[in-house]
């Protein structure tokens, strides 16, 4: 049983992932012919394709991979510390802290470049922050009171939210709608590969402690068992997470699902050890919404639906899927 | 709320907890592991379990814990976790593997290696946390209740493994509920409001009916065994 074939699974993988990168870069209202890109991306071809390629496309693709590995990885790693199969990175007020942000930059300084990204970013940080502070009042943090500190906080800050769209954004309320559904159409080069480099860094540091994780799946005292110091454990993963998916939903917006079922299938193809299942879950994650993106461009000549909708649709049924099943944690 | 508790254990004892709901077994347990704070002291060799750290106290006391979440892992791989306190490296080394192979082999489960936890019986899976205990190099071993799901053959091999350990001089530490295990050890206590430490002699009848608030007649021979 074994490991060639998980590496081999791996390796056909990447390579899917590869091909896909192109297959996605040439695919949009302008089509680009498959050759024409690989040239382009090795430098090759004219000038206006090398632009489309490498700034416009090419930019866009690594957001949605890099994006992809953030979500998919911080989900395996959230399902595990909070020994919850139904867990996602989102569970402790990153979303809701984010969007919030994003509303507040718009208001406050509406003009000054990347403001939206930090206050998305700082929001989405300070709620977790807050969730975590929340749930360690009165004793030692338990998974289930972390996820509802996470469900109150995010109720707070949706909640102030919807207050800021009913009394400021109404007339530009479709902009902000894409926004909460999330999808990679303001991406630049410049921010793709920062979030390219955020994702791998903070799950190359996931990695590193994927024995812990181990232990931690199995529950807290098994892990405190192995001499896993369980609470400052947990807090590391917790930050690792916040912030690899702060980091990339600050550019994206709110991507659904991705978190959830990316760790599942995961599971299905490399199998629950952690050392295996946070490599498949990146590089999944990062094929999943590289397709997720391409579709949601080309599925309506000339426009875009957002990739949260793409997500989702694809992403309930296998929820549904996996409530039905969920005894068994696969 | 345990009070006036005293008592020491060498190596090779194997010691049985018994005590009424509440009478403070589990917290025992968890004191001796480190997990709850206390007054008093707990020394193993002299050396003070306050003063240790959590990886340290990992190399001395093996918890067998009864509630583990069952995620499909590979019974290799929740055995390998027992290496964990001296991981120095990424992967597991060659030591590790060694360690753990010797450990699933005196259990008896080094057929099962590649089987899921999810698929194996509850007493295959006790055995599995024994075997983490043993590849954990534990001096100390601490069950609360392992005997609690098993069937009656799992029982007995499962308090057979003990004795063996016992034999190459390690102190286990168990909680029963069952009096009828308690046989197996070589020291009893009985928790209560005020305590009685002793040997397998004081598990009397007179005791157990004190202890437990049972009438109870101990027999000299309740099961005959083959061992």
């Amino acid at each position: 049983m074994g490991i060639l074939r998980k590496v081999l699974y791996f390796l056909l993988l990447f390579l899917f992932l590869l091909f896909s990168i192109i297959i996605a870069i040439s695919a949009g209202t302008v089509q680009i012919p498959f050759w024409d890109v690989v040239n382009a991306l090795f430098g090759y071809g004219d000038e206006l394709t090398r632009t489309i390629v490498v700034n416009i496309r090419a930019a866009r693709v690594l957001l949605a991979i890099a994006t992809g590995v953030a979500l998919g990885t911080s989900g395996a790693v959230v399902q595990s510390i909070f020994q919850n199969p139904l867990a996602e990175p989102y569970i402790l007020g990153i979303s809701a802290g984010s969007v919030f942000g994003v509303m507040l930059s718009l208001l406050v300084f509406p003009e000054i470049p990347y403001s939206g990204q930090a206050f998305s970013f700082f929001l989405a940080m300070l709620s977790i922050l807050t969730v975590y502070r929340i749930a360690g009042i009165g004793g030692s943090i338990q998974p289930s009171t972390l996820i509802l500190a996470g469900i109150a906080i995010t109720a707070l800050f949706s909640a102030i939210t919807s207050y800021l769209i009913y009394a400021h954004f109404s007339k530009n309320i479709a902009n902000i709608l894409f926004w909460t559904m999330g999808g990679f159409w303001h991406a630049d080069l410049f921010s793709a590969v920062l979030v390219l480099f955020v994702a791998v860094g903070c799950s190359a540091g996931m990695l590193l402690f994927w024995k812990q994780l181990n232990a931690m799946a199995l529950g807290d005292g098994f892990a405190l068992s192995v001499g896993v110091d369980v609470a400052r454990t947990r807090f590391v993963f917790v930050l690792l997470v916040s912030l690899s998916v702060s980091f990339a939903v600050s550019f994206t917006g709110i991507i659904g699902f991705v978190g959830l079922v990316v760790p599942h299938i995961a599971r299905m193809v490399g199998g629950a050890e952690h050392k295996n299942l946070l490599l498949f879950s990146g590089l999944i994650g990062a094929v999943l919404l590289l397709w997720a993106d391409t579709v949601s461009r080309n599925i309506i000549y000339g426009e875009e639906i957002p990739v949260g909708i793409i997500t989702a649709i694809l992403g309930v049924p296998f929820f549904l899927y996996l409530l039905a099943r969920r005894r068994r944690f696969c | 709320m345990i009070k006036n508790l005293s008592f020491s254990l060498k190596p090779g004892n194997f010691l049985a907890v018994i005590g009424r709901n509440g009478a403070g077994k589990t917290t025992l347990l968890r004191v001796l592991s480190g997990r709850i704070d206390y007054a008093g002291t707990v020394e193993y060799n002299g050396i003070s379990l306050r003063t240790l750290e959590r990886l340290e106290i990992a190399r001395i006391v093996g918890v067998v814990e009864q509630n583990v979440n069952l995620v499909p892992f590979r019974v290799f791989d929740v055995v390998c976790l027992g290496r964990l306190p001296y991981a120095k490296f990424f992967s597991w080394q060659r030591e590790d593997f060694d360690t753990v192979e010797g450990a699933m082999k005196k259990v008896g489960i080094w057929h099962l290696r590649n089987r899921l936890i999810t698929e194996i019986s509850a007493g295959e899976l006790q055995k599995t946390l024994i075997a983490k205990v043993l590849a954990q190099d534990a001096k100390l071993l601490l069950l609360d209740e392992p005997t609690s799901h098993l069937d009656l053959e799992s029982q007995f091999v499962t308090m057979e493994i003990l004795r063996e350990l016992c034999r190459e001089e390690r102190t286990v530490i168990a909680v029963f509920h069952d009096i009828n295990l308690a046989k197996f050890a070589t020291h009893v206590l009985f928790l209560g409001e005020k305590s009685l430490f002793g040997g397998a002699e004081i598990l009397t009848s007179k005791n157990v009916s004190e202890y437990l608030r049972v009438g109870a007649e101990i027999v000299e021979r309740y099961f005959q065994i083959p061992i």
